[in-house]
Formats: structure tokens, C-alpha cells, sequence
């Protein structure tokens, strides 16, 4: 064979490496769970609001890791796995969170403080909240560039595993609102370490778009 | 003419051009990080030589090697200054050999001495506000950081716990910065000041505010999935307010943040929160 045929070769080889492993890059920086559309409705008194109905799980039973903690969340009466999501400008946000893990307790005790949701409260199956013991949260709901802040206490033990597909099985509902200002994305995380069976449970669901934290994007309606 | 003339042509147009661009730099170009503390304003000093010294060297350099590219050799006198000139002459190459030497001797001090300024309270408090009352007695404000936003402490008003940083002007600042997780990095551009945060070591920073300005705060330490989103700007961005404001935010924050002091930690300067596995 000849210097110039097995020079072509093994140029042609590399080249071919080096396509693939852009591609591999590319495709895994740009991958993002679906966007989940929440539409805006004006009421009478002429103010914009939207709801997001989520549910946070143990473990997400389904997918490419299954046993992973997850947040969901519900799109025309059926959950999905997404942490996308998209609310119009200046509109008030309906929250209700039915949680179904088990109490972890968080890092930072100061994250088990309500802030940021209108009049600084949250509802946990109806009653007002604004503090809790730190030991008690499953998860949070945090959205750090509003400077939103709600705890979400756990189920005991006891009751744990609960199935979600289920909803008379044991959980807490949460409910709080807040308002979006102008366009734009920020992200959203739990400040719980909740991410069973990783070092400092911050691995995992915790670093990942689709269980425990996502995007909220914030568009002009 | 003499040969020495093509040392001179070029020396006269970067000597004119170095000057220009100084003169930008002085009173045109706004060098980051501005004048909000004094950091900031040895930071902006600091800048100021360094970009004065190297757009000298840097222009004379390109003036030399352009002008000597198309000097031709023609005639007889440019072949004698090619064969006198660039290729081996002692004083020339001494006179570069020390100007190198002194302006990395002189950058090194420099740096040297911005460095202790920004570590040393002492020297963090301009004495001109000495003279006017200040004191060396410093407002303590600690700086937690955690995947993947930043908290402070205010240990002098009872310990509360904010997710917004404010600081007073006019008053020496520490701060005292540490980490629940990962290595962290508390980034505030206006202020000058860049310390690391990470988990079990408190690392402490002076600062000195000279006027109210916004404060952007970043995570300067890739922490993660979400370091990018670490910020502090915008809406949520800090704030350094002049004494009274200072005084009012307290008060408000104490009203807001004082009753979640009962579930907070007693302060330390580290933490080693449960769980620390999982």
C-alpha cells in the first residue's frame, strides 16, 4: 500500500472520529426534555394568570433511570417528565405541588424558609406556612432569580413508597403563587440533597435537566 | 544621512503612537472594575499601568518589525544599517534585555503590593476616612455558598440569614466566605472582590465601599449543572447603600429573616451539615 493511500486512510478515519464525536457533543449539549406549555388565561379582572400542577417522586419508575427522585408534571390529566416549562410575562403562576417522597432534610436550613410567592406563604393541605423545620422537607421548590423559596414537606416513612399514579395514596399538597416579570429563562432546582445513593445526594437527578431541576421560560404572551 | 536614522523614524512614530493610546486609556477607555471600593480602585489602577506598559511595548514592537519589513536594501547605506543593526548589536540587545527585566520587576511589585492591599485591613480603609472617624472595626458579613445559590449571614445583627446581599458604604467590610458542598467562588465584580468558598475553611476579605453602587455577584468556581445560573444580577443583584439604608434594611430583614433564625445553625465560620452522605 502507499504512503499517500494509507495516509488517506487514516486521515479519513480520524476526520470521521472527529465528526462523531462533535455530533455526540452537540446533540448531548442541545438535548433538553420537552417543552411543557402552561397557557395563560385573563379573568375578570383583567389579570393574566397560568397553573403548573406537579408532583414530586421517589423514583420515576420509567425512562433511562428509573430509580431516580423526579419532579412531574401534569399535562391535559396525564404526568409527564419534563422540568421545561413555560409561563407567559407579568402573569400571576398558580403553584400546586402533590408531594410524594419521603423527608431527606436539607443542607441549608435557611432553605426551609417560604419566600418569594405572594404574601410570602405558602398552603400545605390548606394551612398557611411560612417556616419549617428543617428536618422535615422532601424537596424544595426554588427559583433563586426571583428569590423563590418553598419547602415541601415530606411524607413520613411510614407511608413511604407512595405511588402517585394513585391519589388517594398519602401525600401533601402544595399550593403558592408568584408572578413572572418580563421574558426571559431561569432555572429552577430542589435545595434538598435528594439525590439517593450520590455523594452529598447532589449527584444524579440533582445534576441533571429532567428530574430535580429545569428551566422555566418566561415568554411574552 | 545616517544609518541611524531608520532606528530614529520608527522610535518617533511608536514613541507618538504609544502616547495616543496612553491617553486613551487614561481618559477615554473606562477600565473595569470601576471605582466602587477601594479594590476596585487599585484594581482599575493596576489595569491602567499594566495596559499603558504593554500597549507601549506592544506598539513599538509591531512599529519596528513593520517599518524594518519593508525597508528595502537597495541602496548601500540601508544593506550597512541591515548588517550593523539587525543582525548583532550588543547595546541594542542589552538596552531590550533590561527594559524587559525592569518592567517584569515593576510588574511584580505591583502586583505584590495591590495584593497586600486587598488582603490587609489595615491598609483596605483609605486614610483619608481614618481621618474623618473610620475605624478598623469591621461589619462581618458571611458568605455561604451552596449548589447553586449564594447566602449571607449578618452575625453582628443576630445572625440572620438573606438571600440579599447589602453592605453599608463607608465602612470596613470582612468577609467571611465558606461552602456547604463543592468548592464555590464568591465573584462580586463592582467590588473588586474574588475569594473562594469552599466547604470545612473560611476564607476572609476586606473590602471598603467608597459608593452606593449595584452589586453583581457570580459563582467564579465551576460548581455543577447549574454554575452558569449562579448569579446575582438584575433584580436579585446586591446592593451597597449608603449607612442610613444600611441601617433600614436591617431592620427589614430582622422583621423578615429574624424568625427563621430558631432553624438556623449557631453561627461558626464553617458548617458540616447533615447529611453529609447519602
Amino acid at each position: 500500500m502507499s504512503s499517500a493511500r494509507k495516509l488517506t486512510i487514516v486521515g479519513g478515519l480520524f476526520l470521521f472520529g472527529a465528526i462523531a464525536v462533535a455530533l455526540y457533543v452537540v446533540v448531548w449539549l442541545a438535548y433538553n426534555p420537552e417543552t411543557i406549555v402552561a397557557k395563560g388565561q385573563v379573568n375578570s379582572a383583567g389579570q393574566l394568570s397560568t397553573h403548573l400542577e406537579l408532583a414530586t417522586t421517589g423514583s420515576i419508575d420509567f425512562g433511562t433511570h428509573p430509580t431516580w427522585v423526579a419532579y412531574l408534571i401534569r399535562q391535559d390529566g396525564k404526568w409527564v417528565s419534563s422540568t421545561v416549562w413555560q409561563v407567559p410575562a407579568h402573569s400571576l403562576v398558580h403553584v400546586t405541588i402533590l408531594e410524594y417522597d419521603s423527608q431527606t432534610g436539607l443542607r441549608n436550613p435557611f432553605m426551609s424558609m417560604v419566600r418569594g410567592t405572594v404574601g410570602g406563604v405558602a398552603y400545605e393541605n390548606g394551612k398557611a406556612i411560612r417556616y419549617m423545620d428543617p428536618s422535615l422537607p422532601a424537596h424544595t421548590f426554588s427559583i433563586p432569580e426571583f428569590g423563590l423559596n418553598v419547602p415541601l414537606e415530606g411524607i413520613s416513612q411510614s407511608n413511604y413508597p407512595a405511588d402517585l399514579t394513585n391519589p388517594n395514596n398519602t401525600h401533601v399538597t402544595i399550593n403558592f403563587s408568584f408572578r413572572t416579570g418580563g421574558p426571559e429563562t431561569v432555572h429552577w432546582q430542589c435545595f434538598v440533597p435528594c439525590a439517593a445513593g450520590f455523594l452529598f445526594g447532589q449527584g444524579g437527578p440533582m445534576q441533571t435537566v429532567g428530574y430535580m431541576d429545569g428551566y422555566l421560560k418566561v415568554v411574552a404572551s | 544621512m545616517s544609518t541611524k536614522r531608520h532606528l530614529i523614524i520608527p522610535a518617533i512614530i511608536a514613541a507618538i503612537l504609544a502616547v495616543i493610546g496612553d491617553l486613551l486609556v487614561v481618559f477615554v477607555l473606562h477600565l473595569p472594575p470601576g471605582h466602587a471600593t477601594t479594590a476596585a480602585n487599585d484594581d482599575t489602577f493596576t489595569g491602567q499601568v499594566f495596559t499603558i506598559i504593554s500597549w507601549s511595548v506592544g506598539i513599538a514592537v509591531v512599529t519596528f518589525a513593520v517599518y524594518f519589513l519593508f525597508l528595502s536594501a537597495r541602496t548601500p547605506e540601508e544593506t550597512s544599517f541591515r548588517r550593523v543593526y539587525l543582525r548583532r548589536h550588543l547595546g541594542l540587545q542589552a538596552a531590550w534585555l533590561a527594559t524587559s527585566v525592569v518592567l517584569v520587576l515593576f510588574a511584580a511589585e505591583v502586583g505584590v503590593v495591590a495584593l497586600e492591599g486587598q488582603v490587609s485591613p489595615n491598609l483596605v480603609v483609605p486614610a483619608s476616612a481614618l481621618a474623618a472617624g473610620a475605624t478598623h472595626d469591621p461589619l462581618i458579613v458571611q458568605v455561604i455558598g451552596q449548589q447553586w445559590q449564594f447566602t449571607y449571614r449578618y452575625p453582628q445583627y443576630g445572625g440572620f440569614e438573606t438571600n440579599q446581599l447589602r453592605l453599608p458604604t463607608d465602612r470596613l467590610i470582612q468577609f467571611d466566605v465558606t461552602s456547604l458542598d463543592v468548592s464555590h467562588s464568591f465573584s462580586a465584580y463592582q467590588l473588586a472582590v474574588k475569594i473562594d468558598a469552599i466547604s470545612g475553611i473560611n476564607n476572609v476579605g476586606y473590602v471598603y465601599i467608597l459608593k452606593p453602587t449595584v452589586i453583581d455577584v457570580r459563582c467564579g468556581e465551576l460548581c455543577g449543572l447549574w454554575h452558569g445560573y449562579m448569579t446575582d444580577v438584575g433584580s436579585q443583584a446586591g446592593e451597597a447603600v449608603t449607612q442610613s439604608q444600611f441601617a433600614s434594611w436591617v431592620s427589614y430583614a430582622q422583621r423578615v429573616y429574624g424568625p427563621q433564625e430558631q432553624n438556623l445553625p449557631k453561627f461558626a465560620l464553617t458548617y458540616y451539615p447533615a447529611p453529609t452522605t447519602y
